[in-house]
């Protein structure tokens, strides 16, 4: 498993959106770095904003699209064929693509965590940063695994980028809507967004308390995604014929 | 079986209601190079795809070194190199980096393998070259290199010298026989392209919508599509064993109940109808062919095609 996660990044090496990615991290602290010192707001409400939208927003549709990368490679580019022919089992390789995608999340949250923490020392105050870390590590390891029906998706249908770059955002941007219209509609990625949220802030919590998630609930919707998508993977990725 | 390589079993791959490969019988020899010729569309990609285990066959089996290929992948594939269809790489590498990923994925062991692998077919090692800026002939030397990176006994190459110009086809011709030759590989190799697999193959399959027309070695194949006498008569059966008998004759072959085909020309023609006629039978029509080897794969497979 080793060699051929080693592999998949190789295959990444002149991938400009790799580079995006790490970027993209920064693209929601700079303003709200700006309007925080601007209107004098403190760091817990930098990182909780900040979180908001470049942990439930931009990072599911910025991974949806790296997966979209990872698994529609071999298709695209005609590898396919030498890879199974090696042989490497096609469960085994998709499964290396997801820890791929999960090393990333993990270093986009580091990113992101540096970018706010960057953001608090302009505006003047941090604290709580071992904590903050935790919970940003946490949310780096819970996002990817809640888009594995988007990648799923991806890996079984394969229907190129354009259509992956769509399907990301609009999975990321129905369960920010969800969460923000206080919904209790449930998808794997909402879920997250509830169980995360009274996580991000030391403030109150409005009575909002029933509607918050608990870790046991969150790790089991978590949980249960993860075993439909193996499961739709050993049974599908398999018989697909090259 | 034990001195096959590849042998298949009435083999079949069928898409909805077209039958693709059709009830394919093959037998590669071990240290030959088997050529299998057919037309564009005739099977001969989608029965190698079987072959590797990458399109499950409808009906059939494969056997590779004597072994079926379900349920022996892991063991099995590995001692095979291949290159299907088009070249298919990273085109974000260069030559060097994308042999590297398979060569990870291979777990060769050999440390000078991509450098070997890259001389062989004349491609430069740590090129700053990326793959998408290859012409075709380089792409498909480069399939090669990665065909024979891990030194395996079989090598089964699909059109392998499409794209490469004539100097590039000779090389790859040369390095196959000498690696059949000297290294005791076993090849598999595909073509449409009749000069190309009679320069090269040892044995010779014929393909053609999908079916086994004929399997022979080149040699029989010359001697079938060589000067011949060819008879026609109101019993065939019967002129054969005259031949056999009266003539001590067994150089000839029965094309069906009427027609039989004598490949000894120095036999004078006009004793045979004479002992023919004397045992009964009719002549109507005795004469001199000459047919080419694109004539004969023309007429089995029924038009024009391959050449």
């Amino acid at each position: 498993m080793l060699r051929l996660i080693r592999c998949e990044f190789w295959k990444l090496k002149r991938k400009k959106f790799v580079l995006f990615i790490i970027g993209a991290a920064f693209l929601f602290p700079v303003p709200m770095v700006v309007f925080a010192k601007g209107s004098g707001l403190d760091f817990n409400w930098l990182f909780l904003n900040t979180g908001v939208f470049s942990y439930f927003l931009l990072q599911p549709t910025v991974l949806g699209i790296l997966g979209a990368i990872l698994f529609c490679t071999e298709r695209a580019n005609g590898t396919q064929k030498n890879i199974r022919a090696v042989p490497v089992s096609p469960v085994a390789l998709t499964m290396a693509k997801v820890i791929v995608l999960l090393i990333f999340s993990l270093l986009y949250s580091l990113a992101e965590n540096g970018a706010v923490l960057i953001g608090g020392f302009i505006i003047g105050n941090v604290e709580g940063v071992p904590g903050r870390l935790c919970v940003s590590l946490l949310i780096g390891l819970m996002v990817p695994l809640a888009i594995l029906p988007v990648l799923a998706i991806e890996c079984l249908g394969c229907r190129g980028y354009i259509f992956s770059i769509i399907l990301s955002f609009a999975y990321a941007s129905a369960s920010f809507a969800v969460v923000f219209a206080m919904s209790n509609v449930l998808s794997p990625l909402s879920a997250v967004f509830r169980w995360a949220l009274p996580h991000m802030t030391d403030g109150p919590t409005y009575g909002l308390d029933d509607w918050f998630l608990s870790t046991p609930a969150c790790i089991g919707v978590l949980a249960l995604t993860a075993v439909s998508f193996i499961v739709l993977t050993v049974i599908f990725k398999p018989r697909q014929e090259i | 079986m034990d001195s096959h390589i590849i042998e298949t079993k009435h083999l079949t791959k069928q898409y909805g209601l077209q039958k693709s490969v059709v009830d394919l019988n093959l037998h590669v020899k071990k240290g030959r190079i088997y050529g299998l010729l057919g037309r564009n569309g005739a099977g001969k990609t989608t029965a190698m795809k079987m072959l590797l285990g990458l399109t499950q066959p409808t009906a059939g089996d494969v056997y590779l070194f004597g072994k079926p290929l379900r349920g022996n992948e892991k063991k099995l594939l590995p001692r095979i190199g291949s290159l299907i269809e088009s070249p298919g790489f990273y085109p974000n590498l260069t030559a060097t980096e994308n042999l590297r990923i398979f060569a990870a994925l291979r777990g060769v062991p050999n440390r000078h393998a991509i450098a070997d692998a890259l001389e062989l077919v004349g491609l430069p090692y740590r090129d700053k070259k990326l793959f998408a800026q290859y012409s075709l002939g380089m792409k498909q030397r480069l399939a090669i290199a990665l065909a024979v990176m891990h030194d395996p006994e079989l090598l089964i190459l699909d059109e392998p010298i499409n794209g490469l110009d004539p100097i590039g086809i000779a090389e790859v011709r040369a390095f196959i026989r000498r690696l059949c030759d000297v290294g005791g590989k076993t090849f598999l190799i595909s073509s449409h392209i009749l000069s190309e697999i009679a320069l090269l193959a040892d044995d010779i399959g014929i393909i053609d919508h999908g079916a086994l027309l004929e399997e022979e070695s080149l040699t029989e194949l010359e001697q079938k599509s060589s000067r011949h006498v060819c008879f026609t008569v109101s019993d065939s059966a019967q002129a054969a064993r005259i031949l056999e008998q009266s003539f001590g004759e067994s150089r000839f072959s029965i094309e069906d109940d009427y027609r039989l085909r004598l490949y000894n020309m120095d036999l004078p023609v006009g004793k045979l109808v004479t002992g023919f006629v004397e045992n009964g039978l009719e002549v109507s029509e005795a004469h001199a062919c000459e047919e080419s080897l694109e004539d004969h794969f023309k007429r089995i497979t029924g038009g024009e095609g391959i050449a």
